[in-house]
């Protein structure tokens, strides 16, 4: 009998030992510089700008302000993160950095080859000079038909005129760039300077000086520029857009009489424009050689996925060109960067189901002259709301 | 296997044996006579010698159909079940070996059943589920087969064998199927003498559960949640490649029985302990983990007997699950070209504890073993549970304690070929407890957001309201019997219960629960 309860015994201090709880957490320092021999950035007060750390496995989400050295520690869960730090200061100078998507475990960083390395990240500070066109408004998640359906085509994009002089919107691109969505596993493209578009780009006509954006004025480009508000739960009157998405031949695209359309200089894949519902990255550019030279350079600027020599060409931006962009993804757990740091730091998302009828909407910074001043940081998740009513700032 | 059991389990209730006081058994008599019976040690099934020795084998079966609706309710329970099924069980001695055995099935329907992505959604922290209700289907089978055999007159070795499998699908988008699978093996030995009897199983327990989310109609978009326990989620738009979840656990349980006989006392006890490792992959295949849960358990039963009129019970459990999640990231392997998810940490992220414990006095007017006038019971039970969900520097706990007081009587009205028990039964509850305590243990950095971000508010708000809620219970039992062939011992009954739970001081309605029975014993 005593042979026979011994395993049982031994069975028993093996599971009171196996349960032992545990507080796993991570510690993260991060040091933070601002580049060397830029003017715009001497005698920074470091300790204005903020650092969050976002877990991308989840919603958890942690920050705090350097210290005079730059230097910053955070203690957490271990997990997935990107790193975000930016300030905008009196001056009109914005500031950002970041890193996106890290494991950091409670022994280190671990790097892409599977190494552990110190849990340290050091990061260089960009310089924004304020730009006075922004995009203000993306409405991408649609809505429902008045009988429950899913309703895509009351979507649109707004560009807001932030600074004191009046710009022409004359040939200023918009298009969203690759990959569609931002829970592809990995963007090819990653740091590289160049940036592909996602299939078709769209220009604004005009001479030069035809579409004048006088400040604190809107122009909103419409998915679909004719009225939904018979058709869909949003009930925007998109025929008052400032332009619509539109070439004959097209599918599922409308404008109303009196819209003028935008151009399409890049014809991309398929009959209609992919305007992605859950994670479009937009942006609004001016090649710096004009559009004409842009479209007969295709050599340079049409080029295969990296490390490929066949298959399908994107037309790709150079960084420097983008007046702006905002980088929306499907959640924190889905958000491949496809904007470089200097575009968008970070990112922003919804938390309202798709085809809700809501927007992302840049936060008001200040009124000056009568006009509101959004915030313009570069970073999205600072300078935008999301789950907001759409607002588009339609012609009267 | 399941072959083996059927066949054996149809052999089983033909072999018929004559005996005198047959008739006047029961399940419930069986077991009051024999507490080892309640144990998961099948060796004690040779404890029932003296009972078996007059009557050969004691066979219940039944048909049921079952009916609950209304608005008090937990949230992972439908608004109305309708369950039809069968449960057979037998005791019997063939030659020198006892034999139980027992099956079951079950078949309901739910009416707009929601958040239950797993069969039983209580057994591990981790949970694939969408959100929107639907009327859903659950069968349930059940096959047990307990053997003992006797080494000489003081040993005796056995073993118990079960296999559950049950189906749960929801018929509205998203839809799902979850499909369980549950094989369980104890072997157990016993010794007794006039005054002692001992006993020790082991016990090993494996079972999968497969999960598998469909959308049948695309025009609109559906979500899946990924709950992480305490009502953590994220939630993603419905992706076919993410839509498939293995849950596999294995179960290690050790259990050791003393029984003492002295002249009218008989005083049982049981204690087990049981080591439990869950873990949800996504198919098995591509080192993708969802989370592992560990649970260790302890588990007291004793009965403390005296004569044929006085029985005392107790239970006391205790338990703690510790939740995981993992660190992993998508890899290229290059032997295989195909990307795994490579393991990098493991996080304790849940921790529950919890403990049990119920009492209850029972006394008869017994004139012997199976002539009893009327028995009433009176007893209370508790449940204390504290749960929380850490990520460091923050935590989010949940604990309450719920307290039940009952009594039930039952009085048998003997006729001449017929039997009438009518059994009422009251219960009186009540609960205090936080639904949620969100703490802080390092204030040097800002956490940002709200909890509406990481966790679902009012889903862990409905669940603890009902877990604590104040109701008051009564039920009444009508069990008919008809002795048809008391020689034999061959009797039909037909049963008819119903009991109502009432929430006290709220407004939500009622729970109420209808059962009619229709079977025989031999």
């Amino acid at each position: 009998m005593r042979r026979l309860l011994l395993p049982l015994f031994a069975l028993l201090l093996i599971t009171t030992s196996c349960l032992e709880e545990i507080d796993t957490k991570a510690t993260l320092k991060i040091k933070i510089s601002a580049p060397q021999g830029n003017i715009a950035v001497e005698g920074l007060d470091l300790t204005e700008i903020e650092v969050k750390l976002q877990n991308k496995s989840n919603a958890f989400s942690y920050s705090n302000h350097l210290d005079n050295n730059g230097e910053v520690t955070f203690v957490v869960q271990p997990g997935k993160y990107d790193v975000l730090a930016s300030a905008q200061y009196n001056t009109g100078v914005s500031v950002n950095a970041s890193k996106s998507e890290f494991l950091l475990t409670e022994d280190g960083i671990i790097g892409d080859d599977g190494s552990v390395n110190v849990a340290e990240i050091s990061l260089e500070l960009n310089v924004n000079i304020p730009n006075p066109l922004i995009i203000r408004e993306i409405y991408y998640q649609g809505s429902s038909t008045l009988e429950g359906k899913s309703y895509t085509k009351d979507r649109y994009i707004e560009i807001y005129n932030n600074g004191l002089i009046t710009q022409y919107l004359d040939s200023i691109c918009v298009t969203t760039v690759y990959p569609y969505n931002s829970t592809t596993g990995s963007n090819s493209w990653a740091d590289k300077d160049t940036i592909p578009a996602a299939g078709m780009v769209w220009m604004i006509p005009g001479n030069g000086t035809q579409y004048p954006l006088a400040p604190g004025e809107s122009c909103v480009l419409a998915y679909c520029a004719v009225d939904h508000t018979q058709r869909a739960t949003s009930g925007l009157n998109l025929a008052k857009a400032h332009f619509g998405f539109y070439e004959d031949g097209l599918t599922g695209h409308e404008i109303a009489a009196g819209v003028p359309p935008l151009i399409r200089i890049i014809a991309g894949l398929g009959s209609a424009w992919s305007f992605s519902i859950s994670s479009p990255a937009v942006v609004i550019f001016r090649p710096e050689m004009g559009v004409a030279n842009y479209l007969a350079n295709a050599a340079t600027w049409e080029l295969f996925e990296p490390g490929k020599t066949s298959g399908t060409k994107y037309w790709h931006i150079a960084k420097e060109w983008i007046l702006d962009g905002v980088e929306c993804v499907q959640s924190a757990a889905k958000s491949v960067k496809r904007l470089p740091t200097s575009v968008d730091a970070s990112y922003i998302y919804m938390n309202s189901a798709s085809y809700s009828g809501k927007v992302v909407t840049r936060k008001v910074k200040d009124i000056i002259n009568g006009n509101e001043v959004f915030q313009d940081t570069n970073n999205s998740a600072e300078d935008f709301i999301s789950d907001q009513v759409p607002s588009p700032r339609l012609k009267n | 296997m399941k072959k083996v059991l059927i066949y054996i389990l149809l052999l089983v209730p033909f072999v018929v044996l004559e005996a005198q006081e047959k008739s006047d058994y029961s399940i419930d008599k069986l077991t009051w006579h024999n507490p080892g019976l309640k144990s998961q040690n099948s060796a004690y099934l040779r404890m029932s010698e003296s009972d078996l020795s007059k009557i050969n084998s004691f066979t219940d079966a039944g048909i049921y159909f079952n009916y609950e609706e209304g608005k008090f309710k937990n949230i992972f329970d439908p608004e109305s079940q309708i369950t039809g099924g069968l449960d057979i069980n037998s005791y019997s001695k063939l030659g020198k070996i006892y034999i139980y055995s027992r099956f079951a099935y079950d078949y309901s329907h739910l009416s707009n059943s929601k958040w239950r992505g797993l069969l039983n959604p209580y057994s591990t922290p981790f949970m694939m589920v969408d959100s929107i209700p639907g009327n859903a289907s659950l069968e349930m089978y059940h096959m047990e087969m307990g053997l003992a055999f006797p080494l000489g007159e003081k040993f005796t070795i056995g073993t118990d064998i079960k296999y559950n499998a049950g189906m749960y699908a929801k018929k509205r988008d998203l839809h799902n199927k979850n499909t369980l699978m549950d094989f369980e093996i104890r072997p157990g030995i016993t010794y007794n003498s006039e005054i002692v009897n001992v006993g020790m199983n082991l016990g090993y327990i494996r079972g999968t559960e497969k999960i598998e989310y469909m959308q049948v109609d695309a025009s609109t978009e559906k979500y899946l949640f990924d709950i992480y326990g305490m009502w953590m989620y994220s939630s993603l738009g419905f992706s076919s490649a993410e839509n498939l979840r293995l849950r596999e656990y294995d179960k290690y349980e050790g259990a050791v029985q003393f029984e003492l006989n002295l002249n009218d006392f008989k005083f049982f006890n049981n204690f087990t302990v049981l080591y439990s490792l869950d873990t949800q992959t996504e198919t098995g295949y591509n080192n993708l983990i969802h989370g592992d849960a560990d649970q260790l358990t302890y588990n007291y039963n004793g009965t403390l007997q005296y004569g044929l009129k006085h029985r005392l019970s107790a239970s006391y459990s205790a338990s703690e699950l510790l939740g995981y999640r993992y660190l992993q990231r998508q890899e290229l392997d290059p032997a295989s070209n195909v990307k795994k998810w490579v393991t990098y940490d493991k996080m304790n992220c849940y921790v529950s504890t919890s403990a049990d414990w119920n009492a209850d006095y029972t006394f008869r007017q017994a004139f012997s073993q199976l002539n009893i006038s009327w028995a009433a019971t009176i007893g209370a039970r508790s449940t204390k549970l504290k749960r929380a969900y850490k990520a460091y520097p923050q935590s989010f706990t949940q604990n309450f304690r719920y307290t039940e007081a009952y009594i039930s009587f039952v009085k048998y009205l003997k006729m001449k070929n017929s039997e009438l028990a009518l059994t009422p039964e009251f219960s009186y509850g009540s609960g205090d407890g936080v639904a949620l305590d969100i703490a802080l243990k390092d204030n040097t950095q800002n956490v940002l957001g709200d909890s509406n971000s990481v966790l679902l508010n009012e889903q862990l708000n409905e669940e603890f309201n009902y877990l604590i809620s104040t109701k008051f219970s009564a039920g009444l039992n009508v069990r008919y019997t008809y002795k048809v062939k008391p020689s034999t011992g061959f009797n039909i009954y037909g049963d008819l219960s119903g009991k109502t739970f009432i929430p006290v001081g709220d407004e939500i309605g009622l729970r109420n629960f209808v059962r009619m029975t229709i079977g025989f014993t031999f």
